[in-house]
């Protein structure tokens, strides 16, 4: 906590102590909590305020309150009493026009005592908080490479949890609802669990697979609402704008807008993309790029070009047991089919090899579920550029024979006369998800080597597992339904 | 006493809700921010006279509110507070920079509204219009009140959302 901005974790902490000043709820420890967080942050004050003004006005609207228009130019005998003295003078004579304001205002003190005898429960700070609901719901079912932020739920499998709010960092985790819903959560994400079928997606990704049981499972988004019908379907939530994309693997999803009644069915095949507010029409296709592309080119600026990759595939497939959202990479230590690297193809076009400034490949990996992280140490990756340009190859038809520079006995090799190596990067043991990738002088020395051809980059993992069996890692294909595909993003100078 | 300045009237009764909302700021609830709203006015008509025509009244009513919120929790030292008297100062110091916005927000929050699902409306409706109680609330809806009170955390934080949205597209 710093005087600075007001980060996620405390934005979402900051909502829950509101909600329970307003519903008079506040313990000792959440009063000390709040105290520290207005204290030492103008943005948590400012959230306050609005949020406490928000509360004052709804309540005023509600219940004509304090409203000019809603006040009456009469005196209500039955208060009088509460007047002072001084002031019911002013009711005693007619004054016209005048008076009917006069009235208004000498009346403001006695509506104010009228809303507040007419006021039911609104519990002051005396209050007695309410009990604490720890009725349970959700069970975790399975934890994939999972850390957590801080946050009050269990986070061990088996574990019931009830209603509360869910920070995952890296890895995923699968719940399995009382009703029946099963949600895996992707980090980084942020999930409340309100009952047995509705959860609120703060950010991050929510795959529901909903059996008939759970039909009506909802996830509400700060601009959403999806409601299924008995389906598989994924919900994206942007965790700067809010914005919505549901897409549908199976069945029917309802998605509305949070401002508005209207709602677009998405069937099997179809997404949409719910911002500010603006209910998008159902599309077509799964695959189309991905937010995560276009934020990267915004958190870039105008001088970046981002090229997604034009064909991607790996080598060392094993039949019922590949990937086409995936690409798979590994170094096993027994068999030579498990390893596996993977081709990422890229149309450079005519960019001006001047211009190149500098350059960066990203990857987003994903959990395989294939293998066992405790058999993977820290793992090393290194990333290669094929020398030649314009070398042709097809990404259906990719194979550990026909795979460019490949070199199928030795692990991770490749032959190296064929290729130059650009980077290298590090992925913890145990993380499976989250950005990784290259950047600098090589990556963007060989690109401008290479503009105006089609280039192929190699990724592969020099860490050999240390028993048979370990963790395949995998990052998103350009085929990848939520992910980023493989992203080189170019910063290029201005022109002379 | 002679009659008030018409000028002070309209001003007086212009400021009520701001100063409401700078109450139920300083005291969490709409509760005590009623009866302090009321030791405020009936303040300011007795000081009337102190005011000067043409003078920032918003300061000067914002600063008899402040002293009258004071001295009500005072009177109710009994009880724990729910902020200390260092906050309440900084809250008072912040909250000239926000006034102008008021009619503004009023207007975004009632547009706002009318954009919620019929749901969300309803359950704002009774947990406002028919001052239900979050645990009343959840007697009659046949939900359970935790539930209840993280839909309602949500609404409010989407209300939140559009509202700044609103005034930002207009303002």
């Amino acid at each position: 906590m710093g005087s600075g901005k007001l980060d996620g974790k405390d934005y979402q902490q900051l909502l829950t102590l509101i909600a329970e000043v307003l519903d008079g709820t506040l313990d000792n420890d959440s009063r000390e909590t709040l105290n520290d967080l207005l204290k030492t942050n103008p943005d948590a004050r400012r959230l306050y305020r609005d949020h406490m003004e928000l509360h004052a006005r709804l309540h005023l609207d509600y219940t004509g309150g304090l409203a000019t228009e809603a006040m009456p130019v009469s005196l209500p005998s039955s208060a009088t009493s509460t007047v002072s003295g001084a002031t019911v003078t002013y009711f005693a004579k007619p004054w016209g026009v005048l008076a009917a304001v006069l009235a208004v205002a000498a009346c403001i003190t006695l509506i104010a005592t009228f809303s507040w005898l007419q006021q039911s429960e609104e519990t002051s700070m005396a209050g007695q908080p309410t009990e604490a609901n720890i009725e349970s719901f959700v069970t975790i079912k399975q934890v994939r490479a999972a850390r957590w932020e801080s946050g009050k739920l269990l986070t061990a499998v088996g574990a019931r949890l009830g209603t509360g709010t869910m920070r995952l960092s890296e890895g995923l985790v699968t719940l399995q609802f009382d009703s029946g819903a099963e949600v895996n959560l992707e980090a980084p994400s942020e999930l409340t669990l309100i009952d047995a079928m509705n959860v609120y997606l703060v950010k991050g990704t929510v795959v529901a697979d909903i059996p008939d049981s759970a039909t009506g499972f909802r996830v509400t988004t700060p601009w959403a609402e999806v409601v299924d019908f008995g389906t598989r379907f994924s919900v994206s939530v942007d965790a700067e704008t809010g914005g919505t994309r549901t897409q549908v693997y199976e069945g029917l999803v309802k998605v509305q807008s949070q401002l508005s009644d209207e709602v677009v069915s998405l069937k099997t095949g179809q997404h949409n993309l719910v911002e500010k507010g603006v209910l998008g029409s159902a599309q077509d296709g799964l695959s189309e790029p991905a937010w995560g592309t276009e934020s990267l080119a915004a958190s870039h600026g105008p001088d970046w070009t981002i090229l997604g990759s034009t064909k991607d595939a790996y080598t060392g497939r094993v039949k019922g047991h590949e990937s086409e959202a995936l690409l798979y990479v590994k170094n096993g230590c027994l068999s030579h089919k498990t390893h596996r690297k993977a081709y990422l193809g890229f149309d450079l076009g005519d960019i001006d090899p001047k211009r190149i400034a500098d350059a960066k490949l990203s990857l987003h990996f994903a959990p395989t579920g294939w293998g066992l992280a405790s058999y993977v140490p820290d793992a090393a990756f290194s990333v290669y550029g094929l020398r030649s340009h314009n070398v042709a190859w097809r990404e259906d038809l990719l194979n550990n024979e026909n795979a460019p520079a490949n070199v199928m006995v030795k692990g991770a090799g490749l032959m190296v006369d064929e290729v130059q190596k650009l980077g290298s990067f590090v992925i913890e043991q145990g993380v499976q998800q989250g950005g990784f990738g290259i950047g600098g002088d090589k990556l963007a020395a060989y690109l401008r080597d290479h503009t105006g051809s089609a280039i192929t980059l190699i990724v592969v993992r020099d860490t050999i597992e240390t028993e048979d069996g370990g963790l395949v890692h995998g990052f998103a294909s350009r085929r990848h339904p939520s992910l980023p595909a493989p992203t080189l993003s170019i910063h290029l100078k201005k022109r002379d | 006493m002679e009659a008030p300045d018409k000028e002070f009237v309209y001003l007086l009764t212009d400021w009520q809700n701001r100063l409401f909302g700078y109450l139920v700021t300083l005291l969490g609830n709409v509760h005590d921010a009623h009866d302090v709203l009321q030791e405020t006015n009936l303040l300011l008509w007795q000081k009337m006279d102190d005011f000067v025509p043409d003078s920032d009244f918003g300061a000067w009513a914002r600063k008899c509110a402040y002293f009258q919120a004071l001295a009500f929790l005072r009177d109710r030292k009994r009880d724990r507070h729910l902020f200390d008297d260092e906050l309440l100062a900084q809250f008072a110091d912040e909250a000239a920079d926000v006034e102008h916005e008021s009619s503004d927000r009023l207007l975004a929050m009632r547009d706002c509204l009318a954009r919620l699902p019929d749901r969300h409306r309803q359950l704002i409706k009774l947990r406002y219009g028919q001052k239900q109680s979050v645990r009343q609330l959840a007697k009659d809806t046949g939900k359970k009140e935790s539930a209840l009170k993280m839909m309602l955390m949500r609404i409010r934080q989407t209300l939140h959302s559009c509202i700044e949205l609103k005034l930002k597209e207009t303002g």
